[in-house]
Order: structure tokens, then sequence, then C-alpha cells
């Protein structure tokens, strides 16, 4: 089901009311909470029920054989690491068996060896990176014995499941989520009020900017071939807002609907576009991937501590399962690597953690030096961009070519992007504006009379209607 | 608290709710039953988008009555014949615009969604199928035509001006329109032909000429999906057709000259089709 969607209409006021009416009972709750999360998982292909219920059983009874084993620390190790490598067989299985098959296959074949390679015909499910990162979290969470594992398997399946962030995140931790599905929970208006807004926020992103932008873009990244440097340009800068549009307008549906049912959850997107370096913007984009990355890969390799060829490979390893995590697909890795890369400058010279603050804090206009800073952050982050959105590296490298050549000087074919570049204005100045706000529609103390708010809401409910453009669905379902 | 939440939430929904609904009861309200054309004694009804619009002179093609209109996909098309058809019916026979461009999504994907006044004739079945492929966009539409009148567009459209050659410059370096048909079109396209032939009207369908048809879209793809889906129709097929550079508006359109020298051309080939069919048809 999508969020976008007929269905999403009905089915949300439907559960958050039955969900408000069961409040005298967590166990209830947790139930329904996992019936309509089913529910809405189920509704794109019900098959794929079976194999998150399967992730969600294998993780929850690991948890289980964890805490009979409590003192042996070898065997936990034993069981931890099992049920690790069974969610990354399920993963890998569905996610990169093909990949890896035709590489190898590529490779022996241009070695002489023409191997009868195996390829499997399977639908991805859809989600699956992120509830699968969801139960790693968990099983290396009771083993580091930073949480008691759950013997309630109906909160341990409603933490796996939790219908707004299911299949496109944000990625929560079992530190996080587990304990509020484990305690009662009551109704907080503010709260909820809070996450109306967020919601219509994001609506906003997906439905004016991302579906608006998704047209051009798609047209000029299929005509690259034939068009200028400058519509190139175009196209690249119309990408950048459509995947931030996209992906963070999902985040803040998931995160405001998930606070309809009195759930936190972690914020994934913190206006990374005002980034004045690389630095912050993996600070602000896509933050619970890039945490989980942190906090289960690289701190264990090793982290920045250590000789700089040990951070180097630490950096590039963690840049580069980013990108593989994005999809079987050359193009993820070395978007990957190009982070990577961008990145290791600023680590090396100890000036990756420079900009923590909020850009131009107590000021409504950035100086010189921040505009430049940002717009050049920008720049790379867009041609990255480029990278991760074309069809393989060949169409990346003759993307790039031809919008850097001589062409880019020249006026570019623009027809048909109105509605976008309005929704993008209105976007980075919303943005701009509440930019050391939780979330850019955190207006409630801000403006105190009741009538600007709602006229607020209510320009944004028909520039969705008005200006809507053609349904698409959200870029990071396939991941 | 939760049931303020709730009444406030019934609040401010309320008006987004309530206007669309006093739109969609003026639009039922407004609906005829039926339509009949202006004139009873002209029996070749047109239909289609601006090809036809622009391109037959109803005026010089004896007995017919145009009422196509820019960009009306088939899902108007149908609505309109529908009305049509369901009171006292004057026609018999359909010619309907069929061209690559009806076909396929890309560019013409607007005209799939369009929203005009012909609304009120789509009915239930129709709308669902629109809501189904675009709710957000059917919602916002819904507001949009607040203050116009319900009415019937269409009519013969002569075009003065030739740019054609500023239109051609202007798809130099670009790739040919793949002509994949769009789904949405080929449903409707297919329910007309069923309407056609429940309601005993003959049916042919008209590619009015285009300038260099071939070099701006896959006519292969196009011609398969008149093969496949549609072989016993007749098809007037003229894109291919060599008129001068000053009959053409722009690439896809001929101007008010072409239309008068297209439109004699094809009331002459027309006639002899029928009659041909009818020959055949005794045999």
């Amino acid at each position: 089901m999508l969020f976008n969607s007929i269905e999403f209409l009905f089915f949300l006021p439907l559960v958050f009311c039955c969900y408000w009416m069961l409040s005298g009972s967590r166990q209830w709750q947790n139930l329904f909470v996992v019936a309509a999360s089913y529910l809405f998982y189920g509704w794109w292909d019900w098959r794929f029920l079976l194999l998150i219920a399967f992730t969600s059983f294998c993780s929850y009874w690991s948890g289980i054989l964890l805490q009979k084993n409590d003192g042996n620390r070898r065997v936990q190790k034993w069981i931890s690491a099992g049920n690790i490598s069974l969610n990354l067989f399920i993963l890998g299985l569905f996610k990169y068996f093909n990949f890896f098959s035709e590489n190898l296959a590529a490779l022996f074949s241009s070695l002489g060896y023409e191997p009868d390679w195996v390829m499997l015909d399977v639908l991805l499910p859809v989600g699956i990176s992120f509830y699968t990162f969801q139960a790693l979290s968990y099983t290396i969470d009771v083993y580091r014995k930073k949480i008691s594992p759950t013997c309630d398997i109906v909160t341990f399946f409603a933490y796996i499941s939790f219908f707004p962030q299911l299949v496109a995140g944000p990625i929560e931790r079992a530190t996080n989520l587990l304990p509020q599905f484990a305690k009662p929970r009551s109704f907080d208006y503010g709260k909820a009020m809070d996450g109306m807004r967020q919601i219509l926020w994001g609506f906003f992103k997906k439905v004016v900017v991302a579906d608006n932008c998704a047209v051009a873009v798609t047209v000029i990244f299929n005509h690259y071939t034939h068009e200028s440097g400058s519509t190139l340009l175009l196209g690249a800068v119309l990408f950048t807002f459509q995947i931030y549009g996209d992906f963070s307008g999902y985040s803040d549906i998931a995160i405001g609907t998930a606070r309809l049912f009195g759930i936190d959850l972690m914020k994934n997107f913190h206006f990374p576009y005002f980034s004045r370096d690389i630095a912050e913007f993996w600070r602000r984009w896509h933050i619970s991937l890039n945490t989980w990355f942190r906090d289960y890969v690289y701190i264990p390799l090793g982290g920045s501590r250590g000789k700089k060829g040990m951070v180097f490979r630490n950096t590039m390893v963690i840049f580069l399962l980013s990108g593989l995590w994005h999809g079987a697909n050359w193009t993820f890795i070395v978007w990957g690597a190009y982070h990577a890369f961008l990145f290791l400058p600023l680590l090396l010279l100890g000036k990756n953690r420079k900009y923590r603050d909020t850009v131009a804090r107590g000021r409504f206009w950035p100086n010189g030096k921040e505009v430049l800073q940002m717009g050049v952050t920008f720049g790379l982050v867009m041609t990255g961009w480029v990278i991760f959105r074309a069809e393989n590296m060949t169409q990346a490298i003759a993307y790039l070519r031809r919008m850097f050549s001589a062409s880019l000087f020249s006026w570019p074919h623009w027809e048909g992007c109105g509605i976008a570049a309005g929704g993008i204005l209105i976007l980075l100045l919303v943005e701009w504006i509440q930019r050391d706000k939780e979330h850019a529609l955190a207006i409630d103390r801000q403006i105190r009379s009741q009538g600007v708010r709602w006229s607020i809401y209510y320009v944004l409910v028909l520039l969705i209607l008005m200006f809507g453009g053609e349904s698409v669905d959200f870029i990071y379902f396939q991941f | 608290m939760i049931c303020k939440f709730i009444k406030k939430g019934i609040v401010f929904i309320l008006p987004l709710t309530i206007l669309p609904a006093i739109i969609g009861l003026g639009y039922y309200l407004h609906r005829p039953d039926s339509l009949s054309l202006p004139d009873a004694s002209r029996k070749i009804l047109i239909l289609g988008d601006s090809h036809t619009e622009c391109g037959i002179n109803d005026s010089l093609f004896s007995n017919s009555f145009n009422f196509s209109e820019s960009s009306e996909s088939y899902l108007f098309c149908y609505a309109k014949l529908q009305m049509l058809t369901s009171g006292q019916k004057t026609f018999d026979t359909l010619l309907l615009s069929v061209n690559p461009r009806s076909l396929s999504a890309g560019t013409h994907i607007p005209g799939v969604y369009k929203f005009n006044s012909t609304l009120c004739l789509l009915d239930w079945s129709t709308l669902q199928d629109y809501l189904d492929e675009m709710p957000l966009y059917m919602a916002g539409r819904l507001l949009r035509p607040f203050w116009q009148e319900p009415c019937l567009e269409g009519g013969f459209l002569g075009l003065p001006d030739c740019k054609l050659a500023k239109d051609i410059a202007s798809r130099q370096g670009k790739d040919k329109n793949s002509c994949i048909t769009y789904p949405l079109q080929l449903t409707y396209l297919q329910k007309i032909v069923r309407l056609c032939e429940e309601k005993n009207i003959r049916l042919y369908f008209v590619n009015v000429p285009m300038y260099n048809a071939g070099h701006y879209f896959n006519m292969d793809n196009f011609y398969q999906c008149i093969d496949t889906n549609f072989r016993e129709i007749p098809f007037l097929d003229y894109g291919d057709m060599l008129l001068p550079d000053s009959c053409f508006m722009d690439a896809g359109h001929l101007n008010r000259r072409g239309a008068e020298i297209f439109s004699r051309i094809l009331e002459r080939d027309f006639h002899e089709k029928r009659e041909m069919m009818a020959d055949n048809s005794l045999k």
C-alpha cells in the first residue's frame, strides 16, 4: 500500500481509531499493529509476508537463545553469527544473487571459461533491506548487552513490521523502538498534531516536488544523448531535488504517522542541502542508515582510530557498503566510492566535524563564504546523483561528459519544469526558514494564531491537490 | 484529548470534502441525459484530437460534423459518443482520429488526463478508471472548473499560420517518439469500437497527414498496434501523404489551407471506400 494512494486514505484513519480504542491493553494494541502492518505490507504481495514473518521469528528466537546462554560468550557468538548470516543470506539471495552471479560469469568468461551459470527469477521483496537491517540491529544489540531480549513475540513482531517505517525506513534500532512497544502508550495531542504537520509537509515534498521533477528527469535522462549540457545540468538538479523530496518526504510521512500512534521514530534527514561540506551532508542525509553503518560496521572495524591506512580502509568499507545497500548495480558502488573519496580528505585532515551547528545560526541570510560552501557541496552531491540515477556506468560517464561540455553554457530546454521549479523554490524557502527546527512545518510555537496556521495548511493541501504530479512510486522502495 | 484531535481533524477536512461534493453535485445536476448534434441532417460524425480538429473542415466535407478537440483522449471521445448515442441518434458513421500520438503515452499523457468540462459526461465506471489512474490529479482538477459552465467542446479549428520550419528546427536532434501504446488509450479505443458495433455505427479510423511522420514517430509500433487490435476497422491512412510545406501549421498539424485540400480528398476517398465496402458486402 502506498502512502499516496486512496487505500491509505481509508486505512490510516481506520487503524488510528481502532488502535486508540484498544489503548487499555498494550498487548492488544501491539497485536493490532502487527495485523495492520501485515495488511499494509501484504497489499503489494501477500507472499512477502512469509519472508518477513520468517525473518522476524528467527531474530526473535535468536534473542531467546542468547538469553538462555547468558554467560557462555562463545555459544552466544555462534548464535548471533548464525542469525546475522541467515539474514544476510536471505538479503543476498533476493537482492544480490543475480548481480554477483552475472559478474562472476563475466569474469570467468573473460578468462576463457564459459560457465553454465544459475540465475534466479525472483521478485525483490519491497523494503527487504530496511527490515533486515532492523532485525540485525536487534541481534547485535542483544549480543552486546545493550538491550535485554524480549520474550514477547507480539512486541517483537510489531518492532520489525511497524507499518509507517516498514518499507522505506527510517531504519530503527531495537534500543529506541522496542522499549516503546514494550510500555503502555497514551494519546499525546501535541505529538499527534505535530505528526499531522510533518505528514502534510512530507506529502508536499513527495507529490509536488518529487513527482513533478520525476517527469522532466525521466525525459532528460532517457534522451541525454540529444540534450545540451545545460539541459543535462537541469536534469541533474531536478533529480537532486526529486530524490530528496521523494525519500525525505517518505520519511516525514513515516515519522508523522508513527507519532499519531504515540511512537517516536528517529530523524532521517536534517536539511541536507544546506550542508557546508560533504561530512556535514552525510550527518544530515539518510541518518538512520549512516549511523547504522557507523555503529555496526565502522566502529567495530576500528573507526577513525589507528593508522591512516586503517582509517582509509574503514571509510572505504562503509561507503562501498552503503552504495551496495542501495542495489545490485555498479553505479551504486561507484557512487559510494565517489563519496568516500570526497569524505576521506576531510577525515584525514581532521576537518570532518567542523560544521556541527546550523548554517547561518541567528541570521536569516548566509554570508558569502557559506553560500559558496553550500553551492560547492550541492554541486558535488548532484554529480554523485547522476551516477546514482544512471542505468549503468557507461550512461553515467556519457551523461557527465556531455553535461560538462561546451553546451553547458547554452540555454536549457526547461519547458514543462515550471511546477517543479515552483515547488523547489517553496521547499527551499520553507526549509531555510525552519532549518534549526525538528522538521520544516514545526510552526506551532512560532505562529500562535490558529487561523494563520490553518491557512498555511490549506494552501499546502491545495498545492498538493492542484499541482501534484503524476503518481510515481517511492524511489527507495526498490532498495 | 483524542476526541478533540478527531474533531479538529473533521473540521479541517470538512471544507475539503464539501467543496468537491458541491462541485460533483453541480456536475451531476448539469449532466444532460443525452446529447444530439446541432444539425440532425449530418450523418457523419468526426471525433478525435487536434489532428482531426485542425485537419477536417466540416463545411467542405459534406454531410459531416466535426466534434474533435485538441488533446482529446479516447476516454473523452468515448464519453461524447456515449452521450450522443444514448438519445435520438442522428448519425450513422463515425470518423475517428487515430495517429501515432493519439495511441502513445509520452507527450499525450496530459491529453489522457485532460480535465475539461466534458467531465460531466463521464459515467461512473469511467470516473473510477480516472480515479484509479490519478487520484490526486483528479481531486485537484475537481476544484479547478468550479467557475466553469459545463458545456461541450469541439469543432473545426482552422489554423492560419505556417510555423513548420521553426517546428522542424526545434525537433532537431531529438529521439523519435517510440509510440508505445498507452493502456488507457487502447482500452477506450476498444470501448469505442464496441459501442459503435452495438449502436450500428460504421466506424472508420482516420490518420490525418503529418509532415514526415516516419522521421518523428516509430511508425512500426503504431501500425503493429493497429494491426493487432483493429484489423477489421477500415483505416483511411494519410500519415505519409505528400502535401506542400505551406499546408502545415507544424510537423503534426495541417493549417487552414492544408485542411481545405485534405478535406476534399478525404471526402472523395471516404465515399469511394464506403461504396467499395458496400459492393463487397453485396457480393
